[in-house]
């Protein structure tokens, strides 16, 4: 009698220990299925998981995770208006502490840099400095110099990060990206207003200075061509003795493109300069977003 | 099943909107009012294209924002100015040789086509 009674007890306590493993693998599961889905880059789905996780988690650690995963995906899936209004909730509902405030910070200053505003992205990676000492928000206000092309600032941030802890991979990075820097002198670049000037005394002029061949030769023939035209309606109303009034259409429109191939070529050679740096900045990009914190 | 395919409508995923906010955008991107003449005359005109012309075509243009569409944002941004930024797109900047100087971006339908959006004079 006693026998069955231990052996109730005993399928009893492997039953809840079941049950308690079932809870916790589905919960792992679920969480894991999200992480999935985010290396996947189907970030759409992993909101979705991470929404209901964080729906019907109790756990206030998990719930903060959740959500910053949410604001991850939509940064990586360039929703930052999103992704910022998540971070902003997660700082305002919770007291955090000091690492995941500097996380966010950071990832709310990654937010603006994707939408092309670095005076906030540099406000919010200073933020992240005042709570965190470590190497992350330094390099991170590397790279926002970078990208406005503030080289003497990315130099020194650079050098401050690698100088922290120079053998990790940030510190490895930081000094790689600050001899880089270093050569931003040599990036290749073309006067706009010389440009400008050589496009207005010959037409093309200014695109076959910033090495646009086809769009010169396009720009000086049409010019010409409608120089031509207005040139042989001068010819025919000066001898018919008219309002001249087919010199002035001809005219009107060989000024069009003539102003067009000015612009053009100030434009182009500026196109030109902001490609260059865009190349020589393209390897500190994807190095710097692919870190992620 | 198979009648079921019969009902099936080509959707694209990426353009479809996420959230609510999403909709609202491009609400507000589509109602546009024209402020003058000129440009609602230009704004007829490149609707014209856009519907009558361009609809029995096959997609040309090798840059993100068409050229109609370019042309259409450069003149209500910048009136008779966008005028000269059209020609210097359209007669000038789009040959063989466009490949090999712009930056590629991804659009809304997946293409990869060449970013000129500098061109336009935005802030």
């Amino acid at each position: 009698m006693m026998n069955y009674f231990y052996l109730r007890i005993k399928v009893a306590i492997l039953l809840l220990i079941f049950v308690f493993c079932k809870i916790n693998i589905n919960a792992q599961s679920k969480a894991d299925f999200g992480m999935s889905l985010m290396k996947e880059r189907d970030y759409f789905r992993a909101i979705s998981i991470y929404k209901e996780l964080a729906f019907f988690c109790t756990n206030r650690d998990s719930i903060i995770y959740y959500h910053s995963q949410i604001g991850k995906a939509y940064r990586l899936s360039q929703k930052y208006e999103l992704s910022i209004l998540t971070y902003s909730d997660i700082l305002n509902k919770y007291k955090l502490a000091d690492s995941i405030t500097s996380s966010v910070y950071i990832n709310l200053g990654l937010n603006y840099l994707g939408m092309n505003i670095p005076a906030q992205a540099i406000f919010y990676f200073k933020e992240a400095q005042k709570t965190d000492t470590g190497q992350t928000p330094l390099f991170y206000l590397g790279f926002v110099s970078v990208e406005i092309s503030d080289w003497k600032n990315a130099q020194l941030y650079y050098n401050q990060a690698s100088g922290l802890s120079p053998l990790s991979k940030i510190g490895i990075l930081s000094s790689t990206f600050c001899k880089k820097t270093c050569d931003a002198d040599k990036i290749p670049a073309k006067s706009p207003v010389l440009a400008s000037m050589l496009s207005a005394i010959i037409p093309g002029g200014g695109q076959f200075y910033s090495g646009h061949y086809v769009d010169a030769l396009q720009a000086f023939t049409f010019v010409a061509a409608f120089g031509f035209t207005s040139y042989i309606a001068y010819q025919n109303d000066k001898t018919k003795n008219s309002n001249f009034l087919l010199t002035g259409i001809s005219l009107s429109i060989t000024g069009l493109f003539y102003s067009a191939n000015i612009i053009g070529a100030e434009r182009t050679t500026t196109y030109y300069n902001q490609r260059q740096r865009e190349l020589f900045t393209r390897e500190i990009r994807e190095q710097s977003y692919s870190i992620e914190k | 099943m198979c009648p079921l395919f019969l009902f099936a409508q080509e959707t694209n995923a990426v353009t479809d909107a996420w959230e609510p906010s999403d909709s609202t955008l491009y609400q507000q991107t589509s109602t546009n009012p024209p402020k003058s003449v000129f440009l609602d005359m230009a704004d007829f005109l490149i609707l014209f294209y856009k519907k009558d012309i361009s609809t029995n075509s096959i997609s040309r243009c090798p840059f993100a924002i068409s050229c109609s569409s370019f042309c259409k944002e450069a003149i209500e941004e910048h009136g008779a100015f966008g005028l000269v930024l059209f020609i210097d797109r359209y007669f000038y900047r789009e040959n063989i040789d466009a490949f090999s100087h712009y930056s590629l971006i991804q659009t809304n339908y997946g293409v990869l086509k060449l970013d000129d959006e500098l061109f336009l004079f935005k802030d």
